[in-house]
């Protein structure tokens, strides 16, 4: 007596299984090019500078709520404005090296821009080029108040009124008399082109490409439904291999079959 | 396990809070160089030929276009400034003879690196000479951590020890 083996029923139905894993694939292909292209541009972070490219669309700023600066300190010469951008220091529309935290005023005399920040005096060319930092003033380090012109001397307030040259070695107390006679810089009302430039600067120099880019990666660039969306292409992943791998050996098992058949 | 926090704690963060900050002031240094009896200071422009070696030794261009020293007889002292990796380094270096008599960290503002304020580290600029090629004649040996720290300084005393060279105190007494 033959005994008949009955042939084991596939748990999943193969055909159904190979559509869904087409499927299943193709929806989830643009996700998984997005997750490899991103990927590739993270691993190279410094190589392509991307922490130190920054964004300057106002679609994508605007997206990321990247907002106008709160503060905007600006101080007129006779050819130059001088303005304080939250941190960043502008001469006219160019960024200057550095942060700081207050703008007493600016000055030209002779040539050159003599411009007060913090606990320090800023000397600039009518280029922009900066020929020095003076940090002591006379002997101190000193947090700088008011900045004005005397003729051709310069005047700072601090504790009390120092007078001092475009040579800064000597600095001697303001007189009674000199201190009435001081032209002070005061602060002004920033030209609107001016103010439009350097706020849409501002904003332009917050957000790296390198944000950009791992937001794009982990999905953070639509907010939570983005990362759910790519963990949903991550479990599809998972999916796609287990199901690929079940098919594939379905596939092989037949094939055998039939070659054990044939051989027969 | 809290105790060994505890530990780590007490040995660790003093020296995380004291290592940043200005360790002296520019013009103290300046006093204590020259004996409490400073010389005027003089300025020396970083232009033409001076500012294309100064550019060559530093690697970037000089941040300004003039720099101050202080000169008497054979000697020069100067405050100068590097970025270490972000944030400046300020250090007064003291020339005399075209040799380094003394390499001093004043201000370091940068999260890592300070260990370069040390004496046994600032100790081995000490006689350095600046060669044909702008290098010094001495090897600097490094600190593990603190490599861009002890490349500005290297950097600062060829500047220094160059710019000396560009005054009239490198020759004779003035």
């Amino acid at each position: 007596m033959t005994r008949h083996k009955r042939k084991p029923k596939p748990l999943i139905k193969l055909r159904s299984l190979y559509l869904w894993h087409r499927y299943g694939g193709i929806s989830a292909a643009i996700l998984m090019l997005l997750l490899a292209v991103t990927g590739i541009f993270l691993n190279h972070t410094v190589e392509l500078k991307l922490d130190k490219r920054f964004i300057s669309s106002e679609s994508l700023l605007n997206w990321y709520d990247i907002e106008a600066p709160q503060r905007a300190i600006g101080y007129a010469t006779q050819h130059h404005n001088i303005t304080l951008v939250e941190d960043k220091l502008y001469l006219d529309k160019r960024p200057l090296h550095g942060h700081f935290e207050s703008l007493a005023g600016a000055i030209e005399l002779q040539d050159v821009i003599i411009i007060a920040v913090d606990t320090q005096l800023l000397l600039f060319t009518e280029q922009g080029e900066l020929i020095e930092r003076i940090t002591d003033i006379d002997g101190r380090r000193v947090q700088i108040g008011a900045i004005g012109k005397l003729d051709d001397k310069i005047v700072i307030q601090t504790n009390n009124f120092l007078l001092t040259d475009l040579d800064f070695s000597s600095w001697q107390s303001a007189s009674q008399q000199d201190i009435l006679m001081i032209a002070w810089s005061y602060p002004t009302r920033l030209p609107v082109a001016l103010r439009h430039h350097l706020e849409h600067d501002y904003r332009s120099n917050i957000l790296t490409t390198e944000r950009i880019i791992l937001d794009l990666h982990s999905g953070r660039i639509l907010g939570q439904f983005g990362v759910y969306l790519m963990d949903a292409a991550a479990i599809m992943l998972i999916l796609l291999a287990l199901s690929g791998s079940y098919i594939w050996l379905q596939q092989l098992r037949k094939r055998r079959s039939h070659q054990r058949k044939n051989y027969n | 396990m809290t105790r060994l926090v505890s530990l780590l704690l007490i040995l660790f963060i003093p020296v995380a809070s004291s290592a940043r900050g200005v360790y002296q002031e520019p013009s103290a240094f300046i006093n204590e160089v020259f004996s409490d009896e400073p010389p005027s200071v003089k300025k020396l422009w970083l232009t033409g030929d001076r500012k294309k070696i100064a550019t060559e030794i530093l690697g970037h261009r000089p941040n300004s276009l003039r720099t101050r020293y202080w000169g008497k007889a054979n000697r020069t002292a100067w405050i100068l400034e590097e970025i270490g990796k972000e944030k400046p380094i300020t250090v007064g270096i003291v020339v005399n003879n075209n040799r380094i008599e003394r390499v001093k960290v004043l201000i370091f503002l940068e999260s890592r690196g300070w260990e370069v304020r040390h004496d046994f580290f600032t100790k081995q600029f000490k006689d350095i000479q600046l060669q044909e090629n702008k290098q010094l004649n001495k090897h600097i040996d490094g600190i593990s951590g603190a490599t861009l720290s002890v490349r500005a300084l290297k950097k600062l005393s060829r500047l220094a020890l160059y710019l000396h060279m560009q005054t009239a105190f490198s020759h004779d007494t003035p």
